[in-house]
């Protein structure tokens, strides 16, 4: 039923804002607290198919065995190689925060040196052109004092020549 | 053992990116009444109701409440289904169960989308973990741009190639009356489009668009009275799959999920030769390179042919093997309509009822995917016949 | 240690998920929200196949599954169906606490539509009770027009 062109539509203005605290759980609490304590990346490894979870898990997500930290637990990092990337170009309202997110954006799936193990963080390049699946980074964290025990302690992966 | 389902009625709406006049429940009517109409059935004939979206995008919360009227469940048994892209083809898959089962001889399926109210790619973010992966979620489609660059650096394929297959959409799109966009492009066209996703550009992103698509189901015995041109849902398969990096299946050998389930799908049916035993694929493509990509990960062809087979003009309305001739996703995107759309337009074909973006050779097969923000995969065989 | 972890201080992530909508009521709905604004007038909106007059409106008949897009004026009077008193505190709420909410049959309709019941004393709120509607000064054409709804002094 489409109106004549005079007619009015009402429309509702609904903002929709509710808070949230997210449990991490564990072993991801104890990732956190490693990285705000010692500036240090964590994984574990799956004692049955050998994979490795960064940040680390309590059950492996492929054959469901029981994760232990204990000699399964490795510092991964702080280089890696880039796997995959994307740069955004487009802002948007961040949910998280009613914020706008700043563009360009830059995000890699980076393979972390010891495990190996893919974590997804900002790159410090936005120049599509200087980013290579191949290419080596190395992560730059907060110094200590300002670090939080959440992934933003991680400021970014920057690109190294190796 | 179980039941044979045949779709026997299709309906859908036209697809906008805004449509102010409209409310949700009456979006749904619309596609509701045109399925009935095309099954020549009334509400009454219809033993159960399947409905599904992706609540947050409207901002409501289990919408199936205030919507069982409008979508003719009100007394009836039914799901509601909420799982991205994929709803469409679960919606659909639910309705096989229900028929399959013996318990239901009739039952409606309808998905839908009103992307014009609400923050889409905002509401997407929130499918992440807020710990580690929400920071970084930019949509759904910032994962498929990492894809992009993976299809790449793998195969060679090059963005002329995703382009390609944009603009091949376009001329699809050109001759369907319901699609969101219908303009043409040329391959250069759509390679001018402004950056917004590295590598992907906005021509290479999906619309949000809105619409609502029903489909009326039945069993054999019902579907044979209730109308000359069943089409059968022979077989479907889901694969689940999660989020995040973990698909890149790093260090180890490479495995996705479309990749196991058109292995399944082949091989339960004895489809060794999946170009010349189906004739049409309706696929979920949400971003340019899913057609080439996604082509080798299902296996209708091998690793690193399928930008050779775009380039070549093998997946248009006339070529060896159409893909997307309705435009696909790339065109028209209501999110919880998607899916359902890639099924009736599959069906249609087989009907011969598509019109103007009806393929030129016989279809007795057709595949329909889906696929989604929940990162899975369902796809569906359809067929003219029973054997 | 993931063992000796527990019984550390657990971690949270702390967030919003903050997004704005803007939701399209309908052709329908609009002519019935605009009436209110405009002429403090409640309309019902009528099925052209079975007479049905439902409030607040519906473009499908609730009983006969047809198309509807006539309204029709109803006299803002109707009777309480059944209510309750809210007494506590929640983050979403249009009133502060405590307030009276009812289901009222409106006189002319054959639904009854949800809202508050002002300038009555909590124990006087009985089944039966005549009622009328009274709007807000400032109206923006949505349900809150309607300020709430009061006994009809007799």
């Amino acid at each position: 039923m489409k109106p004549k062109a005079q007619e009015e539509l009402i429309y509702l203005d609904m903002t929709l804002k509710m808070p949230f605290k997210w449990r991490t759980g564990e072993p991801m609490g104890e990732f956190f607290r490693e990285l705000k304590a010692n500036g240090k990346i964590y994984a574990n490894q799956c004692p049955k198919c050998g994979r490795n979870f960064c940040p680390p898990v309590n059950v492996c997500t492929r054959d469901h065995s029981r994760c232990s930290a204990k000699d399964k637990w490795v510092a991964v990092g702080p280089k890696g190689t880039v796997l995959t990337f994307f740069i955004s170009e487009q802002s948007f309202l961040i949910p998280t925060t009613g914020e706008m997110l700043k563009v360009p954006f830059s995000v890699g799936i980076m393979l972390l040196d010891g495990a190996p193990v893919a974590l997804q963080h900002n790159l410090e390049e936005t120049d599509p052109e200087k980013i290579k699946p191949g290419m080596r980074v190395e992560a730059v964290l907060k110094p200590k004092g300002e670090r939080k025990g959440n992934i933003f302690d991680i400021i970014h992966f920057k690109t190294i020549k190796e | 053992m179980h039941n044979r389902v045949a779709i026997v009625g299709i309906g859908q709406t036209t697809h906008s990116g805004r449509r102010p006049y409209v409310n949700d429940g009456e979006l749904i009517y619309d596609a509701v009444t045109r399925a009935l109409a095309d099954a020549n059935l009334s509400l009454k004939d219809i033993e159960s109701v399947m409905l599904g979206n992706m609540d947050l995008f409207e901002g409501h919360h289990l919408n199936d409440a205030m919507l069982s009227l409008y979508s003719g469940a009100m007394g009836k048994p039914g799901f509601k289904m909420n799982t991205g892209g994929t709803v469409g083809t679960m919606l659909a898959i639910q309705g096989w169960y229900h028929i399959a089962s013996g318990m239901f001889d009739t039952c409606l399926v309808i998905g839908w989308e009103k992307h014009d109210e609400g923050p889409v790619t905002p509401a997407i973010t929130t499918i992440t973990d807020p710990s580690v992966d929400r920071p970084f979620m930019v949509g759904a489609i910032g994962g498929l741009a990492t894809v992009s660059i993976d299809y790449m650096n793998r195969t060679g394929c090059k963005l002329e190639h995703a382009a390609m297959a944009r603009a091949n959409a376009s001329l699809n799109a050109a001759r369907n009356p319901n699609a969101h966009l219908r303009d043409k492009y040329s391959m250069q066209d759509v390679l001018n489009a402004r950056m917004v996703l590295y590598p992907l550009n906005l021509l290479m992103c999906c619309p949000t668009s809105l619409g609502a698509c029903a489909m009326v189901f039945a069993s054999e015995s019902k579907a044979r009275k209730i109308t000359k041109k069943p089409v059968w849902i022979k077989d479907h398969v889901t694969v689940h799959v999660e989020y995040g990096g973990a698909q890149f299946g790093v260090g180890e050998k490479r495995w996705t999920s479309h990749m196991q389930a058109g292995s399944t799908i082949f091989k339960r049916n004895h489809i060794t030769n999946p170009r010349k035993e189906t004739q049409v694929f309706e696929m979920y493509d949400p971003f340019a390179f899913a057609i080439p990509s996604w082509m080798e990960d299902f296996g209708i062809c091998d690793t690193g042919e399928g930008w050779k087979l775009v380039e070549k003009g093998a997946i248009a309305l006339e070529g060896e093997y159409p893909i997307n001739p309705s435009g696909g996703v790339m065109c028209t995107n209501a999110i919880g309509d998607s899916g359902m759309l890639r099924v009736a337009e599959a069906a249609l074909q087989i009907r011969g009822d598509a019109g103007e973006h009806q393929v030129t050779r016989e279809v007795k097969q057709a595949l329909a995917s889906g696929f989604g923000g929940s990162y899975w995969t369902d796809l569906l065989l359809l067929s003219k016949t029973t054997d | 240690m993931a063992n000796e972890a527990v019984k550390k201080e657990p971690i949270f992530t702390e967030g919003y998920v903050i997004m704005p909508y803007k939701y399209s009521v309908g052709t329908l709905a609009s002519k019935f929200f605009i009436q209110i604004r405009d002429s403090k007038k409640i309309n019902g909106v009528k099925c052209p196949k079975c007479n049905m007059v439902i409030v607040p409106p519906r473009s499908v008949c609730i009983k006969c599954f047809s198309k509807i897009e006539d309204l029709v004026e109803l006299s803002g009077k109707g009777t309480l169906v059944t209510y309750t008193v809210v007494h506590y505190d929640s983050a979403v709420q249009a009133m502060k606490p405590p307030y009276a909410v009812g289901v009222i049959k409106l006189d002319g309709a054959d639904t009854a539509i949800t809202h508050f019941i002002g300038e009555v004393d909590f124990k006087e709120l009985k089944a039966g009770m005549k009622l009328e509607a009274v709007f807000n000064e400032t109206r923006n054409a949505n349900i809150l027009d309607i300020k709430y709804f009061k006994p009809v002094k007799k």
